[in-house]
């Protein structure tokens, strides 16, 4: 702003007019993006209000229908409990083995660490599909198929990777000589770990934790193959669609939209504030 | 008995011999740097101290506790690292309470202890405040208190002044010396900044490659230093290649590469044709008036060919007919008095001044310095 204003010359002239265009395109550019983001939820919460029988836009008239017969099947509600609690458990299963094998990877020195580096985002990797149908194959063995913890088992695998990924960028970055200053004063290695290093990286552990928990509560093929009767809300909501489509789905949509919507508010209340300074 | 005592340390990475059989040894309340440049091995041997690297061989002994396996948190030695390496997370006083939390101390013991270290550092009202509100220098301090907290049996300090400017750091240096003379902690300290050691240490152990060059007090490392390298590590100096030409009682004659003769005390070990260098510290010279003679031993005259003026100080580079050039430094000069570049300039030496180095490296191991001096010479 001061070169603009200050620069008599062509060139200081020139170049904020370019800057002005870039940031129009740039401007435009975003707002596309918003809009192809936002246009589902746009799309979906009048139609779960919708007095219609069937899913069509605009919808007729209002009406709290949908929001009802959600709440009054308790099919749809036990798959919500199964959803929440398959995404909690896998939220705090995948967090602590995703930051403990982000630890091993990032401090550690053994034989094959590169190999078990490499490895470890193997589940985004392989198709889900693929995945499910081993997990099928095996929990089958097992009579875990139709329990909501074989469905976090799954997930947690699928979980663990996200993990990984978002605290071992964390520790990448953190000083190792605040670990060791710590046991120099006195703390063993673990105390280190856990009053100076973990406090340290928390908003990255929360995050972390946040999209393990998001993996889990959208996934379907694996809760597919694996929830049995015991279904979880995206699997109710396929067969919604297969045998029934009503909007109903919205309704659930919008509720599922608002959740995860808490729990991101959740995750940045306490992801941030590790510092009050920063 | 020594409060600390390393022998015989050894440490190699790889291929790389970072510890060459190291002896130390350092009296209660005493204040020793460990000075060197990059890649000396001084900070391996730091955190040999501290616990931080287990060496391949010899021993590490604290008030007459063998210490050399044992776990960093076990040593009981408060550490100020080069970055200070405060936890943003706590506050001030949490980070000064952290030594004694691990030490499991009562909550009344801790408040009172926290609050000693920072009155002793100067932080009196700071406790609740973190460290990013901090300056460079109270930074410094509360990583100190932390450090001392606990009474800790030794002082580690790993290049703590790096990051501060120039007057903060003088000032830090002398508080940090001050504080070590009144609790009497006998401490380590490792910088490659020959400065700070001369200004901090009751002694100074010269690194490089991974042994002590030199172990002695500030005055004895700057004025007898052992080796070409010493010499041209602390300070700066004047070392002339040479000779003995010869010896006469207590005096000795050298002759330098260039064919100027000096005149040294004559010193043990040391026989006429022996390679030498010379050493003459660049504030020893007087000047001398123009028309005063020069016929005393060690009267040289040349022209200025450079002058730095420093304020409290003035560097002149001098060229002697022969070719030899001499670096002398003296007490700045008002503007009346300035000495131009180009002007002649004469001066003088005792011969007690001049300090003599065996080129082929007597009563030492090697030295790289030394052994090239003596090829030059023959």
């Amino acid at each position: 702003m001061v070169s603009g204003a200050s620069g008599p010359t062509g060139k200081h002239r020139r170049r904020p007019r370019a800057g002005r265009g870039f940031r129009r395109l740039l401007a435009i550019y975003c707002a596309v993006v918003f809009v192809f983001l936002m246009a589902p939820l746009f799309i979906v919460f009048p139609i779960s209000f919708s007095a219609a029988r069937y899913l069509t836009f605009p919808p007729p008239g209002f009406s709290w229908q949908w929001y009802e017969s959600y709440l009054n099947d308790p099919a749809w509600i036990q798959a919500t409990i199964t959803s929440v609690k398959v995404a909690f458990g896998t939220t705090v299963l995948a967090t602590i083995l995703g930051t403990l094998a982000a630890f091993s990877l990032v401090r550690g020195s053994y034989p094959g660490r590169a190999w078990v580096d490499r490895l470890v985002a193997a589940p985004i990797i392989v198709p889900n599909i693929i995945i499910a149908v081993a997990l099928y194959g095996l929990f089958a063995r097992f009579k875990l198929i139709g329990e909501w913890y074989g469905v976090m088992l799954g997930h947690t695998i699928y979980a663990i990777p996200f993990v990984v990924l978002v605290v071992g960028a964390a520790l990448r970055t953190f000083d190792a000589n605040q670990e060791q200053a710590a046991m120099g004063l006195g703390a063993s290695r673990l105390k280190a770990v856990w009053k100076v290093t973990l406090p340290q990286i928390r908003p990255s552990i929360v995050s972390a934790a946040f999209l393990a928990f998001i993996t889990s509560f959208d996934e379907l093929i694996i809760a597919l193959f694996t929830s049995g009767v015991n279904a979880t809300l995206p699997k109710k909501m396929f067969e919604n669609i297969i045998f029934e489509i009503d909007p109903t789905i919205a309704a659930v949509s919008v509720l599922q939209i608002l959740l995860v919507a808490l729990v991101v508010t959740l995750a940045s209340r306490f992801g941030v504030g590790v510092n009050p300074i920063r | 008995m020594s409060d600390l005592s390393l022998t015989g340390i050894a440490k190699r990475f790889g291929e790389v011999v970072a510890l060459d059989h190291v002896d130390l040894e350092l009296q209660r309340g005493e204040l020793m740097t460990i000075l060197g440049p990059s890649g000396s091995g001084k900070t391996t041997m730091l955190r040999v101290i501290a616990g931080f690297e287990i060496p391949d061989a010899g021993d590490v002994t604290l008030r007459g506790r063998d210490v050399t396996l044992l776990a960093p948190a076990k040593r009981n030695m408060g550490m100020v690292f080069q970055n200070y390496a405060l936890f943003p997370h706590m506050t001030v006083a949490d980070n000064v309470a952290f030594p004694l939390q691990m030490r499991h101390k009562s909550r009344a013991e801790i408040r009172e202890r926290v609050a000693w270290a920072l009155d002793t550092v100067e932080l009196g009202g700071y406790g609740k405040r973190y460290p990013a509100q901090l300056s460079g220098g109270q930074q410094q301090r509360v990583a100190l208190a932390r450090a001392i907290v606990f009474d800790p049996e030794l002082l580690l300090l790993d290049e703590p002044f790096g990051a501060l400017d120039r007057k903060l750091r003088e000032q830090m240096q002398l508080e940090v010396k001050r504080l070590q003379r009144r609790l009497e902690l006998t401490t380590v300290f490792v910088t490659h900044d020959q400065e700070e050691a001369l200004i901090l240490s009751d002694s100074i152990a010269v690194m490089s490659e991974g042994r002590i060059e030199q172990l002695g007090t500030p005055r004895e490392i700057y004025a007898r230093p052992r080796n070409r390298f010493v010499a041209d590590f602390i300070g700066e100096s004047n070392l002339f290649r040479g000779r003995v030409a010869a010896i006469q009682g207590d005096a000795m004659t050298i002759e330098t590469e260039q064919g100027e003769t000096l005149h040294a005390e004559a010193r043990e070990g040391l026989a006429a044709g022996d390679a030498v260098n010379a050493l003459i510290r660049p504030e020893r010279p007087v000047p001398l008036a123009d028309d005063d003679p020069l016929d005393a031993p060690n009267s040289f005259a040349g022209e200025i060919r450079e002058v730095v003026y420093l304020g409290e100080s003035e560097k002149y580079r001098v060229a002697l007919p022969s070719g030899l050039e001499v670096l002398l430094r003296w007490p700045g000069q008002g503007e009346d008095r300035v000495r131009p570049e180009g002007a002649r300039l004469a001066f003088r030496f005792e011969p007690h001044d001049l300090h003599v180095i065996a080129a082929d490296g007597v009563g030492e191991a090697a030295g790289g310095a030394a052994g090239h001096g003596a090829g030059t010479a023959t």
